[in-house]
């Protein structure tokens, strides 16, 4: 003790015998020589300092003496650091600030690709949009409808039809895991919803072409999907419906940095088919129970594990009348099972990690009656299942470069089981493997080359895609971007073609080329999109299994967002134009698909009333004519006739309540307003002479609920979820 | 043992009669404090921001410079239109009141800030932040005034929420003008733990008083 204040006192003396005072000064300014002002200059671990004035001087007087370290920092600029030796008299010091790393100056990889997201700065769209859509009635796939370069008319089959592409070349990821069967069961004819809750999800990534080598198998676009972290606290929710009721329940243990839910949700479409009269008979009224459970756990090093599973039980008949006078019936009793598990985290600070398994199976069991000519009733069992593991190792460079290596293994598996054509069953071992840079050649510039290396044990082949995106900024809110890439793609319904010419054919191939303009000003966005895409090796069926088909698909596309010109109003407008003809499948010649329309376009429109507390929200959709098929034509006039356009105005409104410490929205929501006629296509009579139409179950639907939740306020996102 | 115990002791205490008495830092934070409650601008407020990070960066154990510099950029915030520039101080003003609660946990003063940051995200973005934020800024000041019901901004900050927030999201202007009074009637009897103890407030509570007339 006497020594530490021996030291104390000398410490002491010494300064004052030495004291000697230096003036510290200088000016600060950026890169383009401006002056900083209230840059905080100071002398570390003392009091000494200032604050830099409106030339950017400064100066400040201090007693330090020796060696010692001056820091300059200002809010948005990188910190400077300087070392002075102190010796009285003065220092100058004229230091340039360097711009901080900022999201909203960086250009980002924007060609073909649409994101909702919280945490980028930049996107196009945020998660609540993908659910605050009135004609998407809370499906996320509803929701993409609206975005350009997709068609909006397909309402008869499952699937995103993405600038000239079929339904099943756009498949689903889930926290980078393939979903298989990412819609409920349908039956012929009309198209089912997405299975899983836009809720589950922080971020969405449709792209509509030219993706990352981190993906495959979708000869047209990918929609990447990525489940919520860990929510903020402990909620409940209640919902009920006139097509159903919906409970939910998510724990959170903040110090164990764990959560833990899950929801259970019931549909039935009887008492609302009693109301509302449908056009086919259904004998069996859609009905499906639903369970989800999920787990989120923070772990060491800022990783985060998930598990999200789910099951759904569902069944569905109807009976619809043919052209041929006969009955057809069918009905689908379906089960399907998806689990996912993921881990992500950092390792050493430089690598982030995302690790992940994944199991899903669906079973089908169908009825199906053609009492017509040859064709007699058959019972199927259809089943399909996917294994797969994948992990992805990304190494920054660093504030923005960055390298991505990973692999993934599926293993797919495919049972049919028919009384009238026997049973068949094919399996699949799919590795692949890619690597792919993020290259900031300038804040401006940005170069992403990757490339894909795929195998098929089924197919027996492999491939290897390359994939190039460009992206170049021009000003603060504009930036033109170019991708190129090869996708490929196995044949759908491999199964069934197997089973009839047993035989498998290789890779499907397309090729684009994009060019896209955007502009986003604080709450305005334009965007123009160019595209051609070609289309090689397409499977035909008319003979033998060929991978000789061919097609392009070319277009312009414009979105246009504002939330700023009309106070309290957000809306947008998507026009696509699509030219698109392919040879495949049991096509004769090149022909426009039949689930491609020519001109696309889409307004969305949202308000909210705060004196009434009510939202509003309308979209209008229009797509001209969609090709169907007519057996009356000749090979020449194969698929030129077209369906009548297609019009679809849906309305919705929410209004809030708050019942003692619950969150109520009473929600109505209204599909095909105006009664439009929408027809989808023909179904002909095997000698040609009659046909019927295919259009939707019924010309307007209508829906009614009440959500309720507690704990926190969901009453925004209920508003949406409609 | 009984030492070792001594010693700990020793330099417990004497630490601690350090970070009371130590008249530099009393005295540059009474200097750094004068006029704080009449800035009105940016200007003003980064050169006190400023002068309270160069005396939280030498007295690491101080949890009001931190505090303060939290509290400066919560005034920046409100006087800036440049919406890249606001989400830099919300998140400034989050880094340097964690740093305050860590020094000095379950402290009323505290938490009002973090209620009046939180807000700031809402500001930001009220579509994105308002399900996360909104909660959050109710409960922080609910605790804050649990740690001290005596708290005048803490009941300014409820009678602002109450007054700026639209009423479909609950706020009530009639309710807000009657906290923002009781606040007025808090601030006449509140006496600050210190001469550097949080004492800001009652300039900002007339100001909006006035607005609410």
């Amino acid at each position: 003790m006497k020594h530490l204040l021996l030291l104390a006192f000398s410490c002491c003396i010494s300064n004052c015998l030495f004291a000697q005072t230096t003036l510290v000064k200088g000016q600060i300014t950026d890169k383009s020589k401006e002056p900083v002002v209230g840059a905080n200059i100071l002398l570390r671990d003392t009091y000494d300092g200032a604050t830099s004035d409106a030339t950017g001087k400064f100066q400040f007087k201090t007693d330090e003496t020796g060696p010692q370290v001056l820091q300059i920092t200002y809010l948005g600029f990188d910190t400077v650091i300087i070392k002075v030796d102190l010796k009285g008299d003065s220092v100058v010091v004229n230091p340039v600030l360097k711009e901080g790393f900022n999201e909203l100056k960086m250009v980002v990889i924007s060609a073909g690709s649409f994101e909702a997201s919280d945490e980028k700065k930049v996107t196009i769209l945020k998660p609540l949009d993908i659910v605050t859509t009135a004609s998407a009635g809370g499906d996320t796939y509803g929701a993409l409808r609206t975005l350009p370069g997709t068609q909006v008319s397909s309402g008869d089959q499952n699937g995103l039809f993405v600038r000239g592409g079929s339904g099943s070349e756009a498949p689903t990821m889930i926290d980078g895991l393939l979903v298989r069967n990412p819609f409920f069961a349908s039956t012929p004819d009309f198209a089912a919803r997405g299975r899983f809750n836009p809720f589950l999800f922080k971020g969405t990534v449709f792209s509509t072409g030219g993706y990352s080598a981190q993906y495959g198998q979708g000869m047209s676009s990918v929609l990447v999907l990525e489940t919520q972290d860990l929510p903020d606290r402990s909620t409940g929710s209640i919902s009920i419906s006139s097509v159903g009721l919906g409970y939910g329940q998510q724990k959170l243990w903040k110090s164990k940095g764990l959560a833990i839910g899950g929801n259970i949700n019931y549909t039935n479409l009887a008492p609302y088919f009693l109301l509302v009269k449908q056009v086919p008979n259904f004998t069996r009224k859609p009905e499906f129970i639903g369970n989800e459970l999920f787990m989120r756990k923070k772990t060491r090093g800022n990783g985060m594990l998930k598990f999200y599973g789910y099951y759904n039980h569902g069944i569905v008949g109807l009976n619809t009348n043919t052209a041929d006078g006969g009955n057809f019936g069918f009905k689908v009793k379906n089960d399907n099972l998806y689990t996912n598990l993921t881990w992500s985290g950092l390792l050493r600070d430089k690598w982030k990690i995302n690790l992940g398994t994944s199991y899903s199976k669906d079973w089908n069991k169908i009825e199906s009656s053609y009492n017509v000519g040859f064709l007699s009733a058959d019972s199927f069992r259809i089943s399909n299942s996917l294994t797969q593991i994948r992990g992805v190792a990304t190494r920054f460079f660093g504030r923005m470069t960055s390298v991505r290596v990973g692999g993934e293994y599926q293993y797919l598996t495919d049972e049919y089981k028919s009384q009238v054509f026997g049973e068949s069953s094919i399996r699949d071992h799919y590795p692949a493997a890619f690597v792919e840079t993020d290259l900031y050649i300038t804040t401006q510039l940005v170069a992403r080359l990757g490339v894909r290396a795929e195998h098929s044990s089924l197919l027996q082949k492999s491939n290897a895609a390359p994939r190039v995106s460009l992206a170049y900024k021009l000003g603060p809110g504009d930036q033109i971007s170019f991708a190129w890439g090869h996708f490929y793609q196995k044949g759908d319904s491999l199964l069934r073609w197997q089973s009839q010419f047993q035989q498998i054919p290789g890779f499907q191939r397309a090729e684009h080329f994009i060019l896209n303009y955007q502009y986003i000003l604080k709450d305005r966005i334009f965007r123009v999109e160019g595209f051609y895409k070609k289309y090689q090796d397409l499977i035909t069926t008319r003979q033998q299994l060929r991978n000789d088909g061919t097609g392009y698909a070319k277009g312009v596309e414009f979105f246009f967002r504002d939330k700023r010109t009309f106070s309290g109003v957000d809306y947008w407008i998507s026009y696509s134009w699509l030219d698109t003809k392919r040879r495949y499948e049991w096509y004769p010649s090149e022909a426009q698909p039949t689930f491609a329309a020519n001109h696309v376009a889409t307004l969305v429109l949202k308000k909210f009333f705060p004196k009434i507390k009510t939202g509003a929200g309308l979209t209008y959709n229009y797509a001209t004519g969609r090709p169907y098929f007519n057996p009356n034509r000749s090979e020449t006039g194969f698929l030129s006739d077209r369906t009548p356009a297609y019009h679809n105005l849906s309305v919705n409104f929410n209004y809030l309540a708050t019942i003692k410490k619950s969150f109520v929205v009473f929600v109505l929501g209204v599909q095909n307003v105006l009664g439009q006629t929408q027809v989808f296509g023909y179904r002909y009579s095997a000698d040609g002479a009659n046909r019927t139409t295919i259009t939707p179950a019924a010309k307007r639907f209508v829906f009614i609920g009440a959500f309720a939740s507690w704990g926190v306020d969901r009453r925004q996102e209920v508003i949406d979820n409609q | 043992m009984k030492n070792t115990l001594f010693l700990c002791v020793l330099l417990i205490s004497g630490f601690a009669a350090h970070a009371q008495t130590n008249p530099k830092y009393i005295q540059t934070m009474e200097k750094t404090l004068q006029g704080l409650d009449s800035i009105i601008t940016v200007e003003g407020w980064q050169t006190k921001s400023n002068a309270f990070e160069r005396i939280g960066q030498k007295e690491t154990k101080e949890w009001l410079p931190q505090y303060y510099v939290a509290l400066c950029q919560v005034r920046i915030f409100n006087l800036e239109k440049d919406a890249a520039k606001q989400e830099a101080l919300c998140t400034k003003a989050d880094q340097f009141l964690a740093r305050a609660d860590s020094l000095n946990p379950n402290n009323s003063e505290i938490y009002v800030l973090r209620s009046m940051a939180a807000s700031m995200h809402i500001r930001l973005n009220p579509m994105v932040n308002g399900q996360k934020y909104g909660p959050m800024a109710s409960m922080l000041l609910e605790k804050s005034m649990q740690l001290d019901p005596s708290n005048p901004r803490a009941e300014m900050q409820k009678g602002m929420t109450l007054y700026f927030t639209p009423a479909q999201w609950g706020g009530d202007p009639v309710k807000g003008k009657e906290s923002l009074l009781k606040a007025k009637a808090m601030f006449a009897t509140f006496k600050p733990a210190s001469s550097i103890h949080p004492n800001w407030g009652l300039a900002m509570n007339e100001a909006i008083l006035g607005m609410a007339k």
